[in-house]
This record gives C-alpha cells, structure tokens and sequence, in this order.
C-alpha cells in the first residue's frame, strides 16, 4: 500500500463525508456518544464506511471524534474498536484510515480551566492507543489555536504519522478564539503540521474566499471538508441547503483555488462524496508558489516584517531598573503587565519579553509573564532568555509564533536554540557574534550570518525565519561602532536578503540626552533597511522620528498615522501642567485626576516630608472617600478612582524615599476559590487593599485550598480574602476554609461574592463577611491595628 | 443601551458625577467599536411529560421548567454572547484601570441585555402567530445550573458560537447568557 504521505500533494484525495450526521439518521440523538457504537454496533460503523469509500473516497476517519479522556472513562477501548472497523472496511479499498481527534471541549487555561499539558495528554492518550491502527491523525473541527498546539505536540512527540489539522470559522473569518486565517496557518506550519484547511460552520461556498486566503499563505497542502451549505432548523433537527450537484460543483472551485485533498463534513451522505469525486477527479492539481514571509504571530493576529520598520518594545526587562526588579521579586504580575499594555498602546507592535533575574526562577516567572500577557494583549512576544530551560518552557505554552531572542553564531548557542526553534516553529533573532567576539567590520558580521543561515538549514529552519541582529555597540567609546552597524543592516538587507533588527537604544549608552542620538540612529537604520527596531515606545522623541520616517516614505498613506497621533498629543498634554496650579493633592485623589496628582506630588515633595504628603493628602483623601461610599454620596468607581491617583502618589513619593522597612500595613492573602474563574470582585479588593497601604498576595483564580494553605503557613498570613461567585463553588470555599482552620488556626477569613451572605458565611465557617470592598478593607485595618502588626 | 440601566448596575442612585458619566460614555462607544457579539437560538414544541418537558430530543427534569411553560406550545432556546474580546477589555482594564473595568462590566452587562432583546425580537418575528413570554434561565429558583450542559448540548453552542461550559457551569466568554422563552397562543 501507497503511503499517505507520499501521495499528500501530488494527487488529489478524497476524505469521506459525515458519520455524525449518518449517525443521526439511523436515530443517533442528542447527548449520547457516537463512539460507543464501536462496541456496540460494529456493523453499522462498517456500513457507513464502505458506503463512502464505494463512493469513492480514499481517506476515512474513524469514529473517535469525542474518544477523549473527559467523555470516556476508558476512551482506548472505543478508540481500538473504531480504528479496527475502519482498517477492516479500508482493506479492499487500499484506503487510508485517519485517527479521527476532535476538540476536546474545554477552554485551555489561563482564560479557560484545562491546563495546557492536561489537554496535551489527553491527545497523547488517544495518540499513543490509535498510532500503530492509523495512516494519519486527522485533528479536526478545531477552533482554538492553542488547543490545536497542544494536539500538534502531543502528536510530534508520540508519534511519526502525518498530521492533518482543519479548523472551523465564524462569520468574522476568525477561530473560536481570535485567530485569522494567516495566523493560524503560520502557527500551524511552524509546529510541523504535514497539511493545513478547514472542515464544518460553512458551505463549500463560504470556504471559498477563507481557501484562497490560505493558499496565498501557506505551502503546506490543503484540505477542506466542508458541510453541506450552511444548516437550517426545521422542527428542531438541522438540514444543510446545498444540493449534491451543486455541492460537487463548488468543491471543484476549491480543487482549482488550490485544495489538495476534499470531503466532507455535516449533511454529506455518500452521495454527496460520489458528485464531489466525479467532478473533482480531472482537475489537475494547482501547484503554488508561496512567497516566503518572515512573521510572528500571536494567538489572534500577525505581524509581518516587511517594508515598513516593525517597533518590538523593550521595556519589559529589569536591567538598570530597580522597581522592575522588585516587582519580580515580590511576583506582582500586574506590573509587568501593565508595562505590556501601556507599551501596546503607544504603539508597539511586539513585545520583548526579559524577566531574567539571578535570585528568582526564570523559568517559572518567564512562563507566567508569557501566559498571562497573552489574557491581556494581543501583540505577539519576544521571548528574550539565554536560558535555554526557560526557553523551552516558554515556548510550550506561548500561543502563536514567537520570536525568539536569541542566538549568537557561537556553535554551542546555535545547538542549543536552534532545535527548539524548529520543533515549536519561531523567528530566531541571529547574533552577529561568535565564539571569536564581534567582528568589527561589516564583511565580518557578514560571515557569521552566513554562517548561521547555513547551520539553521542543517536544522530545517528556512531563512525567513531568521532574523539578524546587526550588533549596536555605543558610539561614545568607538566612534565608528554606528557606522560598522549602519552598513552591516545595508549589506543583510541587499546581500543576503534577509530580514534586521536592532537592540536600537545601545549606541548612546554613557551619553547625555541619550534619545537625540537613538532616535537619529533609528531613523539612520530604518533609511539602511532595519526590519525591527527594539525601542521603547514611550519614548515620544523615537516615535515622532519613526512616523515622520514613515511619512517621508510612502508607508503612511495620507500621514493618517501621523496626523492621528499629532491630534492624541495635543488632546492629552496641556491638561497635566495647566491644572495643576489651583488644584491641592487630596484635591486631585479625590476627584482621581491621576496624571495631575503625580504632578502635584512630585512639586510638594520639594518643601514637604514624604510623610506630611501621605498623612495629610493620602490618606485623608481615602478616608473621605472610603466614608463618601458607605454614606452612598459616592459610588464604586470613584472609590477605584481615587484609590488608583492615591497609588500614583504613593509611588512618586516612594521613588523618592530612603528604602524603609515595614511600611506595610500588613500582608493578605487574597484568592478565588477552586473551581471558579471569576475574579471581577477580587481584584476590586486587591486594589482597594493596595491602595490603603496593604501588601496583597494574589493567588488568582481557580486556587486549590492546598496552595492557599501553603502560602498562608510559608509566609505566615494573618488573614486571607476568599472569593466565590456562584452557588456551585461555594463548597470549594468551605472546603479552602475547614482546611485553613485546620491548619492554620491563627490566621482570618474573609469572604465576599455574589452568593455569599452573612447567614451562607457563618454557616460555612468564615470569619467575616465583606458585603461590599470597602468593608474588607475596614475588617483589615481592624485585624491589623489589633496587637501587633 | 441604556445609561439608566448602567447606573443601576453601578448602584449609582441620582446623578453620577461629570467624570464617571464621560467615562460611562467612552465605555459605551469603545463596547460599540469593539464588541464582536454571536447568537443562536431554536424553536422547539413543548412536550410536557412527568415531571419535566422535552424540547426536540432533550429532557429538561423538573417542576419549575413545566410550571413556567404550561401554556407554550412551543419555546425557544438561545444563547448569546458579546465573544472573547470583552472579556479581554476587561482583564486589560482590571490591570491598567480598575476604575475603568467596573463601569466597562456595567456597559457590557447591558450591552447583553439589548443583545437578549434583540435575540427575542428576531424569535418574534419567526413566530409571529405566537406571544412571547417572560425569559427565564437555568440558575434562577427551581431551574438547576446543571440544565447548560443540555442546553450546550441540543445547540452545539460551543462549536457554533464559541461560549464555554465549565465543569461547574461557567460560561466562557462572562458576558453571555442562555435562556428559554415560552411562545404561546393568544395574547399575553
């Protein structure tokens, strides 16, 4: 027998249609599982087989679509049971047998509650029981990028058959969750997929336009397997619009745009399979040529490096950075991801990712800053580490095509980055360096890229996705060092065609007003070919020089971008310095003019103690303000406004303060309970908590009482804030709640949520019930002023 | 959507002040730039049957669910949700303001709403012979959270519109709601 994948793109194939929806006919109903029929109604699986393959199909997928471990106490029982009907209706045919995966079901954490290597070993246990009855996996119906990672992995490590990956669209042309057709596809060829398209929602005729998108961005073959039009309802059981004629007739548009194999999926009876085969089986296959595209990706959306200079934000990195650093120390990931965000909106298109500490875990914070950044933006990362552990680690759980920072030319850098590189399929940011320094000639760093683009090919890795860093050395101790640089991007970008980058902020190191010489050398660079620029995007002299760089050539159509961020800049700028003449600190707190109360502060800190500024606006202005909202004058956002320009105050004079010790008013724990994903009303406490002076531990959402437990005993809590929002999860806290009494007896608890009531709390044994934020932290100031603190 | 009704969800009573109801406003215009919404929603016959109904082939156990269709002949079942993007607004605003993510919660719990309405109306005009009644969900008295999962089930809703059921009945996008909606002959 012919392997599949010798004939996968030099021959058009044939899948078969829907077993579910010949399932249905013969009275399948809603809710019961498909794949007990294996064992159950062997026969009847075998019938529907041999009635696609006499209609001409040369691939079937078995019956283990939902075979997973979350449906199926004993999923490999139903698995080989539906591989071994398949292999017996195949054999007279020569037909290949696909290891049918659907989706699991679940939302992958960190959004949803199905951690990323738990999805992975469920594919891993289907893969491992159906590898050696199958020609192919066929991971299908797939709507979320990150689980089809999961599924892609699980399949590469455990096995050497084939994958094929088809997913499912919205309306928007977008996965379930965000992915565009070019971001999937480059993020699915990056893991080694053997074939890429699409199955279920839409009719051959909506997979038309979704079909040449992808032909035009991936060189994988494609596969489609479309329903049988789009699905109308007709006495609650559902009927696909689109005739077995007209049906074949479209699926013979999408052979010629480019499909390498076709099927079907919902409503296509062997029938419609028969059509689609005898209109398709002439055409000759389209051979593409796909221009090589050097992208990244995140979950949801690409960035190209093409013409115009792409900016990769450089502030998330605790290199010369002291508040960074301690926010590392202490965990607080809302710095880091507030440094993400605001970096996205000043107009980052990638973010550099460097959490890298010698006292803390890399690994560990590297990954958590990947996984959460990507719950709040959704620009593609740079993961920056010359660790390779934390590399690898992150580049598991990162969803997209990352970028990868980096390797040098050294032969010990490139086998240990390279590899991982290939398997999990990023952009590798090449060093002009190597085991002999950095050359210091153009020609030189030349050699290295030529030598890296080679070894990268011994690897697999395609130069386009390599990008090469043409080495900033500061200017202010080698006068030439901008020169050597300038012309190195010159030489990459002419000579070898291939794509730059620039750690662009170096060359003015030791330098006074240090953005006058950056900002001309990016705009020298950019004039050179540089593809990307790491900056900070905060900085509004680099940025001003990037958009009117943009403007002068041709990649701002109309100045659109440049009038836009003109008209942000005069809307924004004067209110700051104007106001802050007449107003006081408590003032601007309390109305939670944020921007104008730093100001203010920063001017009072020149005549008055950082103490007098706390006592006397701070907390005054929270009192008022905290009082304002349990008389009911003034309402939850404002509370949160005043506490937010409160912390901005705080941390002006904080800069400005010899480091003290115990300054804090105390430490909490803080978490939503086991089970429950809602964290709305907790982290209104943790702000509120911050905000009057609280040190908060967050555990987050979803937190096991073992490790609340855990870190109540090792940092010896006094009180801990639970959150439930629902009735179903409220045993979870009781349970957080016994075992904490238990364990540590001596610490508190208070609860809140939107079921909880004093009565519910007492009950379940709490020690406080905070019916709205505030009184959390009154009940927290009364635990903490009681003896010592 | 409709500022009273944000109010109320933020518990304001009276007037807000000048810079909560501007913020109120870029909330709403930024929800209306942003949101991506989806819904689905069948019409079935009401079979009432011993304690309980069955919609199409699922059977909904209970007393409350035939108690509240008693005089349908036929109900719908919908879902609707305002997608993944706004649960990103809002972990991007806990973050960087919550201030902001508060009154972006109340925004987008009355852009659901409008969306529920909107939802019902199309129903109305599909049945337009038939008076709608009252909406009502799983997780309000009598009506066990554990409905979702049939629901999810008789609609497909996660392949179809991309809303997640948890194991203990969350929904994934937050800002989504499932119902059913009892048609009826004659007027209301």
């Amino acid at each position: 027998m012919r392997k599949f994948k010798d004939c996968l793109g030099k021959e058009l194939l044939f899948f078969d249609g829907a077993m579910g929806t010949m399932l249905q006919k013969s009275g399948l109903k809603s809710g019961e599982l498909p794949e007990n029929l294996n064992l159950t109604a062997p026969a009847q699986i075998e019938a529907i087989h041999k009635a696609y393959l006499a209609a001409g199909a040369n691939i079937i997928k078995s019956n283990t679509f939902g075979a997973n471990g979350l449906k199926y106490e004993n999923p490999a029982e139903v698995i080989q049971a539906g591989l071994a009907i398949a292999r017996r209706a195949a054999a007279p045919y020569d037909a290949w047998v696909a290891l049918d995966l659907g989706p699991t079901g679940k939302l992958l954490k960190p959004l949803g509650e199905l951690a990323f290597e738990d999805a992975y070993a469920l594919y891993r246990e289907q893969i491992l029981t159906g590898k050696d009855m199958a020609d192919l996996i066929l991971l299908e119906t797939m709507g979320d990028l990150y689980e089809i990672k999961a599924a892609l992995l699980a399949a590469k490590e455990n096995c050497d058959l084939p994958v094929v990956v088809t997913m499912i669209f919205g309306d928007n042309g977008r996965l379930l969750t965000g992915a565009d057709v070019q971001t999937a596809a480059l993020t699915i060829e990056g893991l080694g997929a053997d074939a890429i398209g699409f199955n279920c929602g839409f009719g051959p005729e909506q997979m038309l336009p979704l079909t040449e998108e992808l032909a035009r961005v991936t060189s994988l073959p494609i596969v489609i397997n479309p329903n049988a039009g789009l699905p109308e309802v007709i006495n609650g059981s559902t009927v696909y619009n689109v005739s077995e004629t007209e049906f074949a007739e479209k699926m013979a548009e999408l052979v010629s745009l480019g499909a390498n194999a076709v099927g079907g999926c919902c409503g296509t009876t062997p029938d419609y399979i028969r059509a689609e085969v005898s209109a398709c089986k002439n055409i000759p296959l389209v051979h593409r040529a796909v221009a090589p595209v050097t992208a990244v990706t995140s979950y949801a959306k690409t960035v190209v490096f093409d013409k115009k200079t792409v900016l990769i934000g450089e502030r998330i990195n605790p290199t010369g950075k002291k508040r960074f650093k301690e926010a590392l120390r202490a965990k607080d990931m809302n710095y880091i991801l507030n440094e993400g965000i605001v970096q996205a909106e000043n107009g980052a298109d990638i973010l550099d990712v460097n959490v890298g500490l010698p006292e803390i875990d890399e690994a560990e914070m590297l990954l958590q800053a990947v996984q959460s950044l990507q719950t709040v933006t959704d620009l593609p990362l740079q993961l920056d580490t010359s660790d390779t552990a934390a590399l690898e680690r992150a580049l598991r759980v990162y969803n997209g095509k990352p970028m990868i920072n980096s390797a040098s030319g050294k032969a010990e850098s490139m086998r240990a980055v390279f590899p991982l590189a290939k398997k999990y399929g990023g952009v590798v940011v090449c060093l002009l360096l190597d085991e002999d320094g950095i050359p210091d000639t153009a020609e030189g760093r030349l050699c290295i890229a030529e030598k890296m683009i080679q070894t990268a090919a011994e690897y697999g890795i395609a130069k386009k996705d390599l990008i090469f860093d043409a080495l900033a050395m500061t200017v202010s101790t080698d006068s030439r060092a901008a020169l050597v640089t300038l012309e190195t991007i010159a030489m990459l970008t002419k000579r070898l065609q291939v794509k730059t980058v620039l750690g662009v902020s170096n060359i003015s190191f030791g330098l006074p007003r240090r953005e006058v010489i950056t900002s001309e050398f990016f705009l020298l660079a950019m004039y050179n070919g540089l593809s990307a620029g790491i900056i900070n995007p905060n900085s509004s002299r680099l940025l001003d020089a990037y958009r009117a760089y943009n403007a002068l050539n041709g990649l701002d159509p109309s100045c659109e971008a440049y009038i836009a961020a003109a008209q942000i800049d005069t809307a924004n700028t004067p209110a700051v310095t104007l106001a802050s003449t007449d107003k006081t600190i408590y003032d601007c707190i309390l109305k939670g003019l944020k921007e104008e109360a730093a100001v203010l502060a920063a001017q009072a800190l020149e005549s008055r103690s950082p103490f007098d500024i706390i006592d006397r606006d701070i907390i005054a202005a929270l009192n008022t303000a905290g009082k304002g909202f349990e008389e009911k004058t003034l309402f939850l956002p404002q509370l949160l406004s005043c506490a937010q320009a409160a912390k901005q105050v705080f941390d002006v004079i904080k800069s400005r303060m010899p480091k003290t010790t115990g300054d804090s008013k105390g430490r909490i724990v803080i978490a939503t309970v086991k089970n429950d994903i809602h964290d709305i009303g907790k982290n209104i406490v943790r702000t509120l908590l911050e905000n009057y002076g609280f040190d908060v531990l967050d555990l987050g959402k979803d937190v096991a009482p073992e490790l609340i437990v855990d870190t109540v005993k090792k940092e010896q809590i006094r009180l801990v804030g639970l959150s439930a929002l629902m009735t179903t999860t409220v045993p979870s806290m009781e349970e957080t709640i016994r075992l904490l009494h238990r364990e540590a007896p001596d610490c508190k608890i208070m609860v809140g949520g939107a079921v909880l009531t004093q009565k519910y709390a007492d009950a379940i044994g709490a020690d406080f019930y905070g019916k709205d934020a505030m009184e959390s932290v009154r009940y927290a100031q009364k635990i903490f002023s009681d003896g010592n603190s | 959507m409709n500022k009273a009704n944000i109010y109320r969800y933020l518990r304001i009573s009276g007037e807000p002040d000048a810079g909560t109801d501007a913020r109120i406003d870029d909330c709403m215009a930024l929800a209306h730039k942003s949101i991506h919404a989806e819904r689905i929603y069948r019409i079935y016959d009401v079979q009432p049957a011993e304690n309980g109904i069955v919609l199409g082939d699922t059977f909904f156990e209970g007393e409350k669910i035939r108690e509240r269709l008693a005089a349908c002949v036929r109900c719908a079942v919908f879902a609707v949700t305002l997608g993944a993007q706004s649960d990103q607004l809002l972990r991007k605003y806990a973050v960087t303001d919550p201030a902001r993510s508060v009154i972006m919660q109340a925004v987008l719990a009355d852009y659901t709403e409008d969306f529920c309405d909107l939802t019902e109306a199309d129903i109305q005009s599909s049945a337009p012979e038939l008076t709608l009644c009252k909406r009502f969900s799983p997780g309000y008295p009598g009506l066990p959270l554990s409905y979702q999962k049939q629901i999810f089930s008789m609609m497909d809703i996660t392949k179809r519109i991309g809303i997640f059921l948890t194991d203990s009945y969350f929904m994934i996008p937050s800002k989504s709601v499932t119902a059913f909606v009892g048609l009826k002959k004659g007027d209301a």
